[in-house]
């Protein structure tokens, strides 16, 4: 397993590389500079801007420059405002979005999970179809519509809840309503996932082989149906925890959340070129981190599955 | 002989998007206590359908229970209420499967699906059913059954697992097991260490076995009496030599021409049974067998035979359906022939 760990670190160093050229490459090749504003700068002001943030070198030094800065892992100051450091900014914004992010798989996942269950249960029945509408609503409302919706349900019409900036524990009930925005779409899609996961094995003999033994059906559900129909949810828990965790742009907006998901869509929009590298490796080390993660769960979820790899008996 | 298991009149259809498919219509079999009851047919006869239906496991919808009953010893399995049934499977009654593979739960370990059920139907503790489970690994003959029991389905042999199914059905030492097609899906020598088992393994509980298969090698390796089943039907039923040795319906006739036999000359071509088997969304007014038949009569066409005794030396409880065996055949018959 160590050996299998160091193989992995290794693949990862050398995919973020990969992820950390390409979108250099991208990056620089898109037209505009940091600089650009409504007003043209005189030409001297932004010479001198492009020498301090060492943009007038060629090419392949500023590559160079960039790499240093992800080794290091010190982004320097963003492009568009000197007082902001990058390594400040996304220390103050990552453990606010991944609150937020990691709340709202909570709310997916239990959700989701549950939903799909009822749904392939009642396949065909009443249960199943509400399970479908409540899927299909939280695939097409858009998150922007679905936050407005509940700001004026629960805090302009009941006054039962608020929101605004919060930290931990400290003002913890205004994370409730953003965390359930961004619950939607993943709740949708686990639900859907599971219900078609579930129907199939619950086809399976193996289910026939525990109804045969005198198991109780929920039983039946949790102990023998849930464990093998678990394994699709978990290999879209990768992308769903990443996307969630890093932050959204649009609910972190709508609630006024001091996020990281404004910095990814910003950055980019700006040509901000440090913040573009700064988000892009946290987004893919999380990624890479949770890939990993979920790769060694599938061992304790399905014992046929073997990452080491080596004599299979039997 | 005390019977254990009387179904009479069952009758179960799906209900499926193109309409009602009648697929027992009417069924009625005993078994004796200690008794291997074969029952036999083609695919699609009804056999498996019958067997799920004695368990209470057909998934309803579709399936619907349109009549008969199902008594084990004193109690009409298909009244009972859910609950009750749960606690008769598995204690009273096990199954196996034909596909071992598939029916073992691939995410848990071998012991665990063994003691699952003394857990249930015997309130053992962990620790004693993990025992228990050791046991009867021991007893189905899986050597070093201490290391057996914390692996999984895919790290035992098609065999051991077919060998695994069996522990964890005669764990509870039921009266009736219920073992549909459990060699088909093995090779030869496998089947044959499977059928040793399982005839072992009932003289020493003194359980009842209900065998489902198509092969009639393993009915008279194993079974005391023969139940024939075509089109959702019984057509023919009686102790294995009487069915063996002195077929009285066309169609077991046909189904014995069929198989090769280590007697039979060498230049003896095996006959295949022409057409397919009803179909059973429209079964047909008359004899089931009539489209396939060689015998086939006037009478066959529109008049359903009645199921006639047809004592021979080998059994005073020999059953057919067929014309061919009805008085009132023979009296129409010997009329025609005067």
């Amino acid at each position: 397993m160590a050996k299998y760990l160091m193989k992995r670190i290794l693949y990862a160093i050398f995919t973020l590389w990969i992820v950390v050229t390409i979108t250099f490459v991208m990056m620089m090749g898109v037209p505009g500079n940091p600089f650009a504003g409504e007003k043209a700068l005189p030409q001297a002001v932004l010479d001198n801007l492009m020498a301090f943030y060492k943009l007038d070198q060629p090419l392949i030094m500023q590559y160079f420059n960039y790499l240093l800065r992800v080794v290091t892992l010190d982004f320097g100051p963003s492009m568009r405002s000197q007082s902001t450091d990058i390594n400040t900014y996304i220390a103050n914004g990552l453990p606010v979005s991944m609150q937020l992010g990691l709340q709202a798989l909570l709310v997916a996942l239990v959700l989701g999970v549950l939903l799909g269950v009822i749904a392939s249960l009642n396949h065909n029945k009443v249960g199943d179809y509400l399970a479908t509408v409540i899927a299909i609503v939280g695939v097409s409302v858009p998150s922007f519509v679905m936050g407005r919706f509940l700001i004026i349900v629960f805090v302009t019409n009941f006054k039962v809840l608020s929101f605004g900036a919060f930290h931990g524990f400290e003002n913890w009930s205004y994370s409730i309503l953003p965390s359930i925005a961004l619950a939607a779409l993943p709740l949708a899609t686990i639900a859907r996932l599971t219900r078609s996961s579930m129907l199939e094995v619950i086809n399976q003999e193996y289910i026939k082989t525990a109804r045969a033994k005198g198991l109780k059906q929920s039983a039946i559900i949790i102990k023998h149906a849930l464990r093998n129909a678990i394994l699709p949810i978990v290999s879209a828990l990768g992308t769903i925890t990443t996307n969630l965790v890093t932050g959204s742009f649009v609910v972190e907006r709508i609630f006024g959340i001091p996020g990281l998901g404004e910095a990814f869509i910003k950055s980019v929009e700006s040509r901000d070129y440090a913040m573009i590298i700064a988000s892009t490796v946290v987004y893919s080390f999380i990624l890479i981190v949770i890939t990993l993660v979920i790769d060694i769960s599938y061992t304790f979820i399905d014992p046929r599955i073997n990452l080491v790899g080596g004599a299979k008996n039997g | 002989m005390e019977k254990l298991l009387d179904v009479k009149d069952l009758k179960i259809s799906f209900q499926t998007y193109a309409g009602k498919v009648q697929a027992v219509r009417g069924v009625s079999f005993f078994v004796n206590k200690k008794e291997v009851l074969g029952i036999v047919g083609e695919s699609g006869c009804g056999k498996s359908v019958t067997s799920s239906a004695i368990m209470r496991i057909l998934p309803q919808p579709p399936a619907l229970y349109e009549g008969g009953e199902a008594r084990l010893l004193d109690v009409n399995l298909l009244s009972l209420k859910e609950e009750e049934m749960r606690l008769i499977r598995g204690r009273d009654i096990s199954m196996i499967f034909q596909d071992a593979m598939a029916s073992l739960n691939p995410t848990i370990k071998i012991g665990k699906q063994i003691m699952e059920p003394l857990m249930i139907h015997q309130s053992l503790k962990a620790n004693a059913a993990r025992e228990k489970a050791i046991e009867m690994l021991d007893l189905v003959g899986i050597s070093n059954p201490e290391k057996r029991v914390d692996q999984y389905p895919h790290e035992f042999s098609g065999g051991m697992r077919q060998r695994a199914m069996i522990a964890i059905a005669l764990a509870c030492r039921p009266k009736l097991l219920i073992a549909d097609e459990p060699t088909t899906a093995l090779d030869v020598t496998i089947q044959a260490q499977i059928i040793k088992l399982m005839n072992n393994l009932k003289e020493e509980m003194g359980t009842s076995i209900i065998m489902i298969t198509h092969d009639l090698g393993v009915v008279a390796e194993m079974c005391d009496r023969i139940v024939v089943m075509y089109a959702g039907k019984i057509i023919e039923s009686g102790n294995a030599k009487a069915i063996f040795y002195n077929p009285k319906h066309p169609y077991t006739t046909s189904l014995l021409e069929s198989v090769p036999n280590m007697k039979m000359s060498r230049d003896k071509v095996l006959t295949p049974i022409p057409g397919t088997p009803p179909d059973l969304f429209a079964p047909p007014v008359g004899c089931s067998f009539y489209a396939r038949c060689k015998h086939a009569m006037n009478i066959c066409k529109d008049n359903e035979p009645a199921v006639t005794d047809v004592p021979d030396e080998y059994d005073r409880l020999h059953y057919s359906a067929c014309w061919l065996n009805s008085l009132e055949y023979k009296e129409y018959n010997k009329e025609a022939v005067r």
